[in-house]
Protein backbone atom coordinates (compact mmCIF):
# COMPACT_ATOMS: atom_id res chain seq x y z
CA UNK A 1 0.00 0.00 0.00
CA UNK A 2 1.24 3.47 -1.38
CA UNK A 3 1.22 6.73 1.69
CA UNK A 4 -0.58 8.85 -1.25
CA UNK A 5 -3.38 6.85 -2.03
CA UNK A 6 -6.93 6.84 -0.99
CA UNK A 7 -6.62 2.99 0.02
CA UNK A 8 -3.67 4.31 2.50
CA UNK A 9 -5.90 7.13 3.77
CA UNK A 10 -8.80 4.98 4.34
CA UNK A 11 -6.47 2.21 6.11
CA UNK A 12 -5.21 4.71 8.29
CA UNK A 13 -8.41 5.99 9.84
CA UNK A 14 -9.53 2.88 10.48
CA UNK A 15 -6.34 2.02 12.14
CA UNK A 16 -6.30 4.88 14.37
CA UNK A 17 -9.94 4.64 15.32
CA UNK A 18 -10.19 1.01 16.30
CA UNK A 19 -6.36 1.17 17.84
CA UNK A 20 -7.35 3.72 21.04
CA UNK A 21 -10.05 1.79 22.25
CA UNK A 22 -8.09 -1.30 22.60
CA UNK A 23 -5.21 -2.18 25.94
CA UNK A 24 -1.73 -2.54 25.52
CA UNK A 25 -1.46 -6.00 24.45
CA UNK A 26 -4.49 -5.68 22.20
CA UNK A 27 -2.80 -2.64 20.40
CA UNK A 28 0.62 -4.13 20.02
CA UNK A 29 -1.47 -7.59 17.91
CA UNK A 30 -3.82 -5.29 16.16
CA UNK A 31 -1.00 -3.55 14.63
CA UNK A 32 1.02 -6.38 13.88
CA UNK A 33 -2.04 -7.54 12.01
CA UNK A 34 -2.25 -4.44 10.01
CA UNK A 35 1.50 -3.92 9.01
CA UNK A 36 1.29 -7.83 7.87
CA UNK A 37 -2.05 -6.37 5.82
CA UNK A 38 -0.39 -3.27 4.94
CA UNK A 39 3.09 -5.17 3.63
CA UNK A 40 0.75 -7.98 2.48
CA UNK A 41 -1.25 -5.40 0.51
CA UNK A 42 1.54 -5.32 -1.92
CA UNK A 43 2.18 -8.41 -2.39
CA UNK A 44 0.91 -11.85 -0.01
CA UNK A 45 4.53 -13.81 -0.58
CA UNK A 46 6.41 -10.92 1.18
CA UNK A 47 5.08 -11.60 4.40
CA UNK A 48 7.40 -14.85 4.25
CA UNK A 49 10.53 -12.67 4.06
CA UNK A 50 9.62 -10.79 7.17
CA UNK A 51 8.04 -13.87 9.07
CA UNK A 52 11.85 -15.55 8.35
CA UNK A 53 13.10 -12.11 9.40
CA UNK A 54 11.60 -12.03 12.60
CA UNK A 55 11.47 -15.78 13.39
CA UNK A 56 15.48 -15.91 12.74
CA UNK A 57 16.50 -12.71 14.95
CA UNK A 58 13.76 -13.49 17.63
CA UNK A 59 15.51 -16.87 18.43
CA UNK A 60 19.16 -15.62 17.84
CA UNK A 61 18.58 -13.04 20.28
CA UNK A 62 17.47 -15.57 23.00
CA UNK A 63 20.04 -17.92 22.26
CA UNK A 64 22.61 -15.42 22.27
CA UNK A 65 21.30 -15.14 26.49
CA UNK A 66 21.20 -18.84 26.83
CA UNK A 67 24.54 -19.77 25.39
CA UNK A 68 26.61 -17.07 25.70
CA UNK A 69 29.77 -19.43 24.24
CA UNK A 70 27.78 -19.96 20.80
CA UNK A 71 27.22 -15.65 20.82
CA UNK A 72 29.53 -15.54 17.76
CA UNK A 73 26.99 -18.28 15.58
CA UNK A 74 24.01 -17.08 16.90
CA UNK A 75 25.01 -13.71 15.06
CA UNK A 76 26.36 -15.38 12.06
CA UNK A 77 22.72 -17.05 11.80
CA UNK A 78 21.12 -13.71 11.96
CA UNK A 79 23.35 -11.67 9.63
CA UNK A 80 23.67 -14.77 7.39
CA UNK A 81 19.80 -14.71 7.17
CA UNK A 82 19.36 -11.29 6.86
CA UNK A 83 22.33 -10.23 4.25
CA UNK A 84 21.02 -13.99 2.60
CA UNK A 85 17.57 -12.67 2.10
CA UNK A 86 18.60 -9.22 1.08
CA UNK A 87 21.57 -10.67 -1.42
CA UNK A 88 19.21 -13.03 -3.59
CA UNK A 89 16.28 -10.63 -3.86
CA UNK A 90 18.43 -7.17 -4.59
CA UNK A 91 21.64 -8.56 -5.93
CA UNK A 92 21.51 -11.88 -7.74
CA UNK A 93 20.65 -10.55 -11.11
CA UNK A 94 23.14 -7.99 -10.73
CA UNK A 95 25.88 -10.32 -9.96
CA UNK A 96 24.89 -13.07 -12.21
CA UNK A 97 25.08 -10.28 -15.00
CA UNK A 98 28.50 -9.36 -14.36
CA UNK A 99 29.80 -12.09 -13.83
CA UNK A 100 28.73 -13.24 -17.35
CA UNK A 101 29.79 -10.40 -19.10
CA UNK A 102 33.43 -10.92 -17.49
CA UNK A 103 33.27 -14.56 -18.64
CA UNK A 104 32.70 -12.76 -21.97
CA UNK A 105 35.49 -10.14 -21.95
CA UNK A 106 37.92 -13.46 -21.32
CA UNK A 107 36.43 -14.99 -24.12
CA UNK A 108 34.67 -17.78 -22.29
CA UNK A 109 31.03 -18.33 -22.75
CA UNK A 110 28.47 -15.93 -20.65
CA UNK A 111 25.19 -17.39 -19.50
CA UNK A 112 21.69 -15.87 -19.29
CA UNK A 113 19.97 -14.84 -16.11
CA UNK A 114 16.59 -16.35 -16.20
CA UNK A 115 15.26 -16.10 -13.58
CA UNK A 116 13.34 -12.91 -12.89
CA UNK A 117 13.79 -11.97 -9.40
CA UNK A 118 11.38 -9.41 -8.43
CA UNK A 119 12.81 -7.11 -5.23
CA UNK A 120 10.42 -7.05 -2.17
CA UNK A 121 9.81 -3.51 -1.63
CA UNK A 122 11.35 -2.45 2.15
CA UNK A 123 13.20 -5.24 2.21
CA UNK A 124 16.67 -3.16 2.66
CA UNK A 125 15.10 -1.33 5.52
CA UNK A 126 13.67 -4.04 7.62
CA UNK A 127 16.48 -6.28 7.37
CA UNK A 128 18.85 -3.82 8.51
CA UNK A 129 16.51 -3.00 11.59
CA UNK A 130 16.44 -6.67 12.35
CA UNK A 131 19.92 -6.77 12.46
CA UNK A 132 20.40 -4.34 14.83
CA UNK A 133 18.76 -5.69 17.28
CA UNK A 134 20.93 -9.49 17.20
CA UNK A 135 24.03 -7.37 16.80
CA UNK A 136 23.57 -4.80 19.80
CA UNK A 137 22.87 -8.40 21.74
CA UNK A 138 26.00 -9.34 20.80
CA UNK A 139 27.99 -5.95 21.74
CA UNK A 140 25.89 -6.34 24.88
CA UNK A 141 24.09 -2.79 24.50
CA UNK A 142 20.74 -4.80 24.44
CA UNK A 143 18.44 -7.47 26.47
CA UNK A 144 16.88 -10.06 23.89
CA UNK A 145 13.10 -9.53 24.50
CA UNK A 146 11.24 -12.94 25.78
CA UNK A 147 7.99 -11.66 24.16
CA UNK A 148 7.65 -12.60 20.79
CA UNK A 149 4.74 -10.18 19.33
CA UNK A 150 6.56 -7.04 20.67
CA UNK A 151 9.28 -8.23 18.63
CA UNK A 152 7.63 -8.83 15.67
CA UNK A 153 6.48 -5.70 15.95
CA UNK A 154 9.40 -3.74 16.07
CA UNK A 155 10.41 -5.64 12.55
CA UNK A 156 6.80 -5.00 11.05
CA UNK A 157 5.58 -1.46 12.23
CA UNK A 158 3.76 -0.32 9.20
CA UNK A 159 4.37 3.09 8.96
CA UNK A 160 7.94 2.85 8.45
CA UNK A 161 7.82 -0.85 7.47
CA UNK A 162 9.12 0.20 3.35
CA UNK A 163 11.14 3.54 3.38
CA UNK A 164 12.49 3.76 7.08
CA UNK A 165 13.23 5.80 9.20
CA UNK A 166 15.62 2.37 10.31
CA UNK A 167 14.57 2.10 14.02
CA UNK A 168 17.22 1.02 16.66
CA UNK A 169 15.83 -1.72 18.54
CA UNK A 170 17.07 -0.03 21.80
CA UNK A 171 14.95 3.24 21.16
CA UNK A 172 11.74 1.28 19.63
CA UNK A 173 11.24 -1.57 21.67
CA UNK A 174 10.84 0.53 24.86
CA UNK A 175 8.35 2.44 23.10
CA UNK A 176 6.66 -1.04 22.03
CA UNK A 177 6.61 -2.17 25.31
CA UNK A 178 4.97 0.55 27.47
CA UNK A 179 1.66 2.21 27.62
CA UNK A 180 1.32 5.02 25.13
CA UNK A 181 -0.75 7.83 25.40
CA UNK A 182 -1.86 10.40 22.95
CA UNK A 183 -1.69 14.23 23.78
CA UNK A 184 -3.37 17.11 21.83
CA UNK A 185 0.66 18.00 21.30
CA UNK A 186 1.20 14.74 19.56
CA UNK A 187 -1.85 15.12 17.67
CA UNK A 188 -1.46 19.13 16.51
CA UNK A 189 2.67 17.89 15.63
CA UNK A 190 1.39 14.12 13.89
CA UNK A 191 -0.85 16.00 11.38
CA UNK A 192 1.43 18.79 10.71
CA UNK A 193 3.87 16.03 9.97
CA UNK A 194 1.38 14.35 7.38
CA UNK A 195 0.34 17.10 5.31
CA UNK A 196 3.77 18.69 5.21
CA UNK A 197 4.73 15.02 3.81
CA UNK A 198 2.01 15.02 1.38
CA UNK A 199 2.78 18.16 -0.03
CA UNK A 200 6.18 17.24 -0.15
CA UNK A 201 5.93 14.17 -2.17
CA UNK A 202 1.80 15.10 -4.14
CA UNK A 203 3.06 18.90 -5.11
CA UNK A 204 7.38 19.17 -4.90
CA UNK A 205 8.65 15.90 -5.97
CA UNK A 206 5.67 14.62 -8.23
CA UNK A 207 5.90 17.88 -10.06
CA UNK A 208 9.79 18.24 -10.25
CA UNK A 209 9.72 14.62 -10.90
CA UNK A 210 8.40 15.39 -14.48
CA UNK A 211 10.94 18.53 -15.43
CA UNK A 212 13.71 15.92 -13.93
CA UNK A 213 12.72 12.99 -16.14
CA UNK A 214 12.28 15.70 -19.51
CA UNK A 215 15.52 16.79 -18.80
CA UNK A 216 18.00 13.55 -17.49
CA UNK A 217 16.20 11.79 -20.67
CA UNK A 218 17.12 14.03 -23.36
CA UNK A 219 18.89 12.41 -26.06
CA UNK A 220 20.45 15.48 -27.34
CA UNK A 221 21.16 17.88 -24.68
CA UNK A 222 23.20 20.42 -23.16
CA UNK A 223 25.35 21.82 -20.33
CA UNK A 224 22.69 23.76 -19.04
CA UNK A 225 19.85 21.63 -19.74
CA UNK A 226 21.24 18.81 -18.14
CA UNK A 227 22.41 20.80 -14.68
CA UNK A 228 18.91 21.90 -14.41
CA UNK A 229 17.87 18.53 -14.50
CA UNK A 230 20.52 17.94 -11.59
CA UNK A 231 18.71 20.34 -9.74
CA UNK A 232 15.47 19.45 -10.08
CA UNK A 233 16.72 15.94 -9.39
CA UNK A 234 18.31 17.10 -6.31
CA UNK A 235 14.89 18.28 -5.28
CA UNK A 236 12.84 15.46 -6.29
CA UNK A 237 14.85 13.13 -4.22
CA UNK A 238 14.87 14.89 -0.93
CA UNK A 239 11.50 16.10 -1.02
CA UNK A 240 10.59 12.79 -1.86
CA UNK A 241 12.29 10.40 0.29
CA UNK A 242 11.90 13.38 3.67
CA UNK A 243 8.21 13.25 2.36
CA UNK A 244 7.90 9.42 3.00
CA UNK A 245 9.51 9.97 6.70
CA UNK A 246 7.18 12.69 7.58
CA UNK A 247 4.63 10.78 6.67
CA UNK A 248 5.55 7.72 8.82
CA UNK A 249 6.45 9.92 11.32
CA UNK A 250 3.50 11.61 10.96
CA UNK A 251 1.53 8.14 11.10
CA UNK A 252 3.93 6.58 14.01
CA UNK A 253 2.73 9.85 16.17
CA UNK A 254 -1.01 9.42 15.97
CA UNK A 255 -0.82 5.67 17.55
CA UNK A 256 1.60 7.19 20.21
CA UNK A 257 5.17 6.62 18.87
CA UNK A 258 8.00 8.71 18.14
CA UNK A 259 10.14 7.62 15.13
CA UNK A 260 13.66 8.98 14.69
CA UNK A 261 14.38 12.53 12.47
CA UNK A 262 15.84 10.82 9.69
CA UNK A 263 16.27 14.64 7.31
CA UNK A 264 17.85 17.19 9.03
CA UNK A 265 17.80 20.33 6.38
CA UNK A 266 20.88 18.05 4.30
CA UNK A 267 21.17 21.10 1.74
CA UNK A 268 22.47 23.51 4.07
CA UNK A 269 25.57 21.46 4.98
CA UNK A 270 28.62 23.04 4.66
CA UNK A 271 30.77 19.64 4.41
CA UNK A 272 30.78 16.04 3.35
CA UNK A 273 30.82 14.92 6.97
CA UNK A 274 27.97 17.24 7.81
CA UNK A 275 25.71 16.24 5.13
CA UNK A 276 25.93 12.82 6.01
CA UNK A 277 24.95 13.76 9.46
CA UNK A 278 21.60 15.67 7.97
CA UNK A 279 21.04 12.95 5.24
CA UNK A 280 19.00 9.59 5.53
CA UNK A 281 20.56 10.41 9.35
CA UNK A 282 19.32 6.21 10.07
CA UNK A 283 20.76 4.79 7.49
CA UNK A 284 24.42 6.82 7.74
CA UNK A 285 24.16 6.18 11.73
CA UNK A 286 23.51 2.74 10.88
CA UNK A 287 26.23 2.21 8.79
CA UNK A 288 28.98 3.98 11.36
CA UNK A 289 28.02 1.80 13.84
CA UNK A 290 27.25 -1.60 12.72
CA UNK A 291 30.39 -1.49 9.04
CA UNK A 292 32.75 1.93 9.48
CA UNK A 293 33.30 1.60 13.55
CA UNK A 294 34.14 -2.28 13.68
CA UNK A 295 36.40 -2.11 10.72
CA UNK A 296 38.15 1.34 11.43
CA UNK A 297 38.58 -0.15 15.08
CA UNK A 298 39.53 -3.80 13.76
CA UNK A 299 42.69 -5.24 14.36
CA UNK A 300 44.11 -5.39 11.22
CA UNK A 301 43.25 -2.09 10.10
CA UNK A 302 43.02 0.37 13.38
CA UNK A 303 46.47 1.74 13.26
CA UNK A 304 47.26 3.13 9.97
CA UNK A 305 46.63 5.98 8.11
CA UNK A 306 45.79 3.23 4.91
CA UNK A 307 43.88 1.21 7.17
CA UNK A 308 41.11 4.32 8.04
CA UNK A 309 41.03 5.03 4.26
CA UNK A 310 40.59 1.17 3.37
CA UNK A 311 37.46 1.04 6.02
CA UNK A 312 36.21 4.30 4.49
CA UNK A 313 35.97 3.30 1.54
CA UNK A 314 34.35 0.10 2.34
CA UNK A 315 31.76 1.81 4.30
CA UNK A 316 31.18 3.95 1.21
CA UNK A 317 31.35 1.48 -1.14
CA UNK A 318 28.81 -0.63 0.72
CA UNK A 319 26.25 2.90 1.12
CA UNK A 320 26.51 2.90 -2.48
CA UNK A 321 25.50 -1.01 -2.84
CA UNK A 322 22.70 -0.70 -0.72
CA UNK A 323 20.47 1.83 -2.57
CA UNK A 324 20.77 -0.17 -5.44
CA UNK A 325 22.04 -3.54 -7.97
CA UNK A 326 23.72 -0.95 -10.23
CA UNK A 327 27.37 0.58 -10.69
CA UNK A 328 25.38 4.25 -10.44
CA UNK A 329 25.11 3.53 -7.11
CA UNK A 330 28.55 2.20 -6.33
CA UNK A 331 30.09 5.09 -7.70
CA UNK A 332 27.96 7.42 -6.08
CA UNK A 333 29.16 5.77 -3.08
CA UNK A 334 32.88 6.06 -4.13
CA UNK A 335 32.51 9.38 -5.11
CA UNK A 336 31.32 10.55 -1.60
CA UNK A 337 34.15 8.34 -0.30
CA UNK A 338 36.65 10.80 -2.49
CA UNK A 339 34.75 13.98 -1.11
CA UNK A 340 35.36 12.89 2.68
CA UNK A 341 39.19 12.79 1.96
CA UNK A 342 39.69 15.35 0.29
CA UNK A 343 37.72 17.53 2.71
CA UNK A 344 39.45 15.96 5.91
CA UNK A 345 42.83 16.38 4.09
CA UNK A 346 41.85 20.30 3.12
CA UNK A 347 40.33 21.05 6.74
CA UNK A 348 43.94 19.90 8.09
CA UNK A 349 46.06 21.69 5.78
CA UNK A 350 43.99 24.69 6.41
CA UNK A 351 44.37 27.36 9.40
CA UNK A 352 42.18 26.82 12.51
CA UNK A 353 41.25 30.60 11.87
CA UNK A 354 40.18 30.32 8.12
CA UNK A 355 38.38 26.75 8.41
CA UNK A 356 35.52 27.89 10.91
CA UNK A 357 34.83 31.54 9.74
CA UNK A 358 31.29 31.44 9.83
CA UNK A 359 31.22 34.86 6.87
CA UNK A 360 32.54 31.98 4.90
CA UNK A 361 29.93 29.12 5.79
CA UNK A 362 27.65 30.66 2.96
CA UNK A 363 29.82 29.96 0.20
CA UNK A 364 31.54 26.44 1.67
CA UNK A 365 27.36 25.63 1.43
CA UNK A 366 26.77 26.71 -1.84
CA UNK A 367 30.44 24.64 -2.73
CA UNK A 368 28.78 21.70 -0.91
CA UNK A 369 25.75 22.00 -3.18
CA UNK A 370 27.80 22.22 -6.25
CA UNK A 371 29.36 18.18 -5.30
CA UNK A 372 26.22 17.16 -5.05
CA UNK A 373 24.82 17.99 -8.26
CA UNK A 374 27.77 16.26 -9.87
CA UNK A 375 26.11 13.04 -7.07
CA UNK A 376 22.71 13.49 -8.54
CA UNK A 377 24.01 12.81 -12.19
CA UNK A 378 26.35 10.10 -10.92
CA UNK A 379 23.17 8.51 -9.30
CA UNK A 380 20.42 8.73 -11.49
CA UNK A 381 22.42 7.93 -14.55
CA UNK A 382 22.60 3.85 -15.13
CA UNK A 383 24.70 4.49 -17.87
CA UNK A 384 28.28 4.95 -17.10
CA UNK A 385 28.70 6.70 -20.62
CA UNK A 386 26.01 8.77 -20.51
CA UNK A 387 26.92 10.40 -16.74
CA UNK A 388 30.73 10.76 -18.75
CA UNK A 389 28.78 12.93 -21.63
CA UNK A 390 26.81 14.69 -18.85
CA UNK A 391 29.97 15.95 -16.79
CA UNK A 392 31.87 16.61 -19.94
CA UNK A 393 29.60 18.98 -21.62
CA UNK A 394 30.46 22.40 -22.68
CA UNK A 395 28.91 24.77 -20.91
CA UNK A 396 29.54 27.20 -24.02
CA UNK A 397 27.58 24.73 -26.29
CA UNK A 398 24.13 25.77 -25.39
CA UNK A 399 21.01 26.97 -28.53
CA UNK A 400 19.35 29.97 -27.78
CA UNK A 401 16.18 27.48 -27.86
CA UNK A 402 17.91 25.11 -25.20
CA UNK A 403 18.89 28.33 -22.64
CA UNK A 404 15.31 29.51 -22.84
CA UNK A 405 14.15 25.89 -22.20
CA UNK A 406 16.91 25.90 -19.17
CA UNK A 407 15.61 29.24 -17.84
CA UNK A 408 12.20 28.56 -17.33
CA UNK A 409 12.51 24.84 -16.46
CA UNK A 410 14.81 26.39 -13.79
CA UNK A 411 12.65 28.89 -12.91
CA UNK A 412 9.38 26.65 -12.09
CA UNK A 413 11.79 24.06 -10.32
CA UNK A 414 12.86 26.74 -8.13
CA UNK A 415 9.54 28.20 -7.21
CA UNK A 416 8.39 24.38 -6.60
CA UNK A 417 11.63 24.14 -4.57
CA UNK A 418 10.47 27.21 -2.46
CA UNK A 419 8.55 25.53 0.43
CA UNK A 420 11.62 23.66 1.23
CA UNK A 421 13.89 26.34 1.77
CA UNK A 422 11.25 27.79 3.30
CA UNK A 423 11.13 25.07 6.04
CA UNK A 424 14.66 25.19 6.34
CA UNK A 425 14.35 29.38 7.25
CA UNK A 426 11.14 28.97 9.57
CA UNK A 427 13.42 25.69 11.30
CA UNK A 428 16.23 28.43 11.61
CA UNK A 429 13.68 31.39 12.83
CA UNK A 430 12.22 29.12 15.08
CA UNK A 431 14.97 27.63 16.91
CA UNK A 432 16.98 31.12 17.46
CA UNK A 433 13.83 33.67 18.14
CA UNK A 434 10.91 31.16 19.83
CA UNK A 435 10.75 28.77 22.09
CA UNK A 436 9.84 25.07 21.18
CA UNK A 437 5.94 25.20 21.91
CA UNK A 438 4.47 28.87 21.79
CA UNK A 439 1.26 29.88 20.08
CA UNK A 440 2.91 31.70 17.39
CA UNK A 441 4.35 28.42 16.18
CA UNK A 442 1.14 26.41 16.57
CA UNK A 443 -0.67 29.66 14.55
CA UNK A 444 1.97 29.28 11.82
CA UNK A 445 1.47 25.65 11.30
CA UNK A 446 -1.94 25.63 11.29
CA UNK A 447 -2.34 28.21 8.57
CA UNK A 448 0.71 26.12 6.37
CA UNK A 449 -0.98 23.09 7.13
CA UNK A 450 -4.55 24.73 5.34
CA UNK A 451 -2.49 26.32 2.83
CA UNK A 452 -0.53 22.60 1.81
CA UNK A 453 -4.07 21.31 2.22
CA UNK A 454 -5.27 23.41 -1.02
CA UNK A 455 -2.25 23.34 -2.11
CA UNK A 456 -2.56 19.28 -2.42
CA UNK A 457 -5.95 19.90 -4.02
CA UNK A 458 -5.15 22.69 -6.87
CA UNK A 459 -1.58 21.82 -7.97
CA UNK A 460 -0.80 17.52 -7.60
CA UNK A 461 1.22 15.96 -10.03
CA UNK A 462 0.67 13.04 -11.74
CA UNK A 463 1.28 10.55 -9.29
CA UNK A 464 5.31 8.72 -9.00
CA UNK A 465 6.13 6.05 -6.96
CA UNK A 466 8.45 7.15 -3.78
CA UNK A 467 12.50 6.80 -5.10
CA UNK A 468 13.21 4.70 -2.28
CA UNK A 469 10.79 2.15 -3.01
CA UNK A 470 13.20 0.82 -5.72
CA UNK A 471 15.85 0.10 -2.85
CA UNK B 1 45.21 9.25 37.90
CA UNK B 2 42.03 11.22 38.90
CA UNK B 3 39.81 12.69 36.18
CA UNK B 4 41.27 16.02 36.23
CA UNK B 5 44.51 14.60 35.12
CA UNK B 6 42.87 12.54 32.57
CA UNK B 7 40.92 15.69 31.19
CA UNK B 8 43.96 17.69 31.06
CA UNK B 9 45.70 14.34 28.92
CA UNK B 10 42.50 14.26 26.82
CA UNK B 11 42.91 18.26 26.10
CA UNK B 12 46.28 17.55 24.71
CA UNK B 13 45.22 14.58 22.58
CA UNK B 14 42.48 16.70 21.05
CA UNK B 15 44.27 19.47 20.10
CA UNK B 16 46.94 17.52 18.47
CA UNK B 17 44.01 15.26 16.59
CA UNK B 18 42.01 18.27 16.17
CA UNK B 19 44.78 20.66 15.04
CA UNK B 20 43.42 23.19 16.90
CA UNK B 21 46.16 24.57 19.69
CA UNK B 22 43.59 26.93 21.13
CA UNK B 23 40.73 23.90 21.57
CA UNK B 24 39.62 23.88 24.90
CA UNK B 25 37.33 21.00 26.32
CA UNK B 26 34.79 20.46 29.26
CA UNK B 27 33.53 16.90 30.12
CA UNK B 28 30.16 17.59 29.67
CA UNK B 29 30.76 18.42 25.58
CA UNK B 30 30.16 15.95 22.71
CA UNK B 31 31.01 15.67 19.14
CA UNK B 32 28.59 18.01 18.02
CA UNK B 33 30.45 20.86 20.38
CA UNK B 34 33.88 20.52 18.21
CA UNK B 35 34.63 21.71 15.17
CA UNK B 36 35.70 18.84 13.24
CA UNK B 37 35.37 15.86 15.40
CA UNK B 38 33.96 13.65 12.99
CA UNK B 39 33.71 10.00 12.15
CA UNK B 40 37.39 9.75 10.73
CA UNK B 41 38.77 12.25 13.25
CA UNK B 42 36.93 10.04 16.09
CA UNK B 43 38.93 7.12 14.46
CA UNK B 44 42.07 9.44 15.35
CA UNK B 45 41.33 10.11 19.01
CA UNK B 46 40.31 6.74 19.97
CA UNK B 47 44.03 5.58 18.66
CA UNK B 48 45.13 8.37 19.88
CA UNK B 49 43.69 7.61 23.48
CA UNK B 50 44.58 4.04 23.36
CA UNK B 51 48.41 5.27 22.77
CA UNK B 52 48.45 7.75 25.29
CA UNK B 53 47.19 5.50 28.33
CA UNK B 54 48.13 2.27 27.43
CA UNK B 55 44.97 0.80 26.74
CA UNK B 56 42.34 -1.42 24.76
CA UNK B 57 39.15 0.51 23.51
CA UNK B 58 36.32 -2.28 21.70
CA UNK B 59 33.72 -1.13 19.43
CA UNK B 60 31.12 -1.80 22.20
CA UNK B 61 32.96 0.16 24.67
CA UNK B 62 33.20 3.14 21.88
CA UNK B 63 29.87 3.59 20.65
CA UNK B 64 28.75 4.09 23.91
CA UNK B 65 30.96 7.37 24.25
CA UNK B 66 28.35 10.24 24.26
CA UNK B 67 30.53 12.97 25.97
CA UNK B 68 34.11 13.66 26.94
CA UNK B 69 32.97 12.53 30.59
CA UNK B 70 32.23 9.27 28.95
CA UNK B 71 35.47 9.20 28.00
CA UNK B 72 37.11 10.09 31.22
CA UNK B 73 35.36 7.57 32.85
CA UNK B 74 36.06 4.67 30.30
CA UNK B 75 39.77 5.42 30.33
CA UNK B 76 39.72 5.61 34.78
CA UNK B 77 37.78 2.41 34.75
CA UNK B 78 40.27 0.76 32.00
CA UNK B 79 43.39 1.82 34.02
CA UNK B 80 41.58 0.89 37.31
CA UNK B 81 41.55 -2.68 35.59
Amino acid sequence: MIFHSLDYLLFFIFVVAVYWTLNRKLQVIFLIGMSYFFYGYIHPWFLYLILTSTVVDYFCGLSMERHPDHKQTALLVSVVTNLGLLGFFKYFGFFVDNVSELLLMFGLPGFTNNLDIYLPVGISFYTFQTMSYTIDIYRDQLKPRKNFLDFALFVSFFPQLVAGPIERAKNFLPQIECERTLTVKDVQSGLFLLIWGFFKKMVIADNVAFIANKLLFLEETSFLLVWVGAFAFGVQIFADFSAYSDIARGSARLLGFNLSINFNHPYIAASPAEYWKRWHISLSSWIHDYVFLPLALSRKLRTATAGLIVSLFITFFLNGLWHGAGWNFILWGIYHFFLILLYGWARSHTPESIRDNSWLRPWQVLLMLFWNHISFLIFWEWELAYTLRNLTLSPFANSEIQIQTAKFLFGQTLLYSLPLWGHTLFAYIQERFFAKECWQVTLFQTVASMIMFFGILVLRGDSVDFIYFQF
Amino acid sequence: MNSDEILAKITTIMRETFNAPALVISPEMTAKDVKGWDSMKNIWLIVAIEDSFNIKLTTSEVIKVESISDYVALIQDKISN
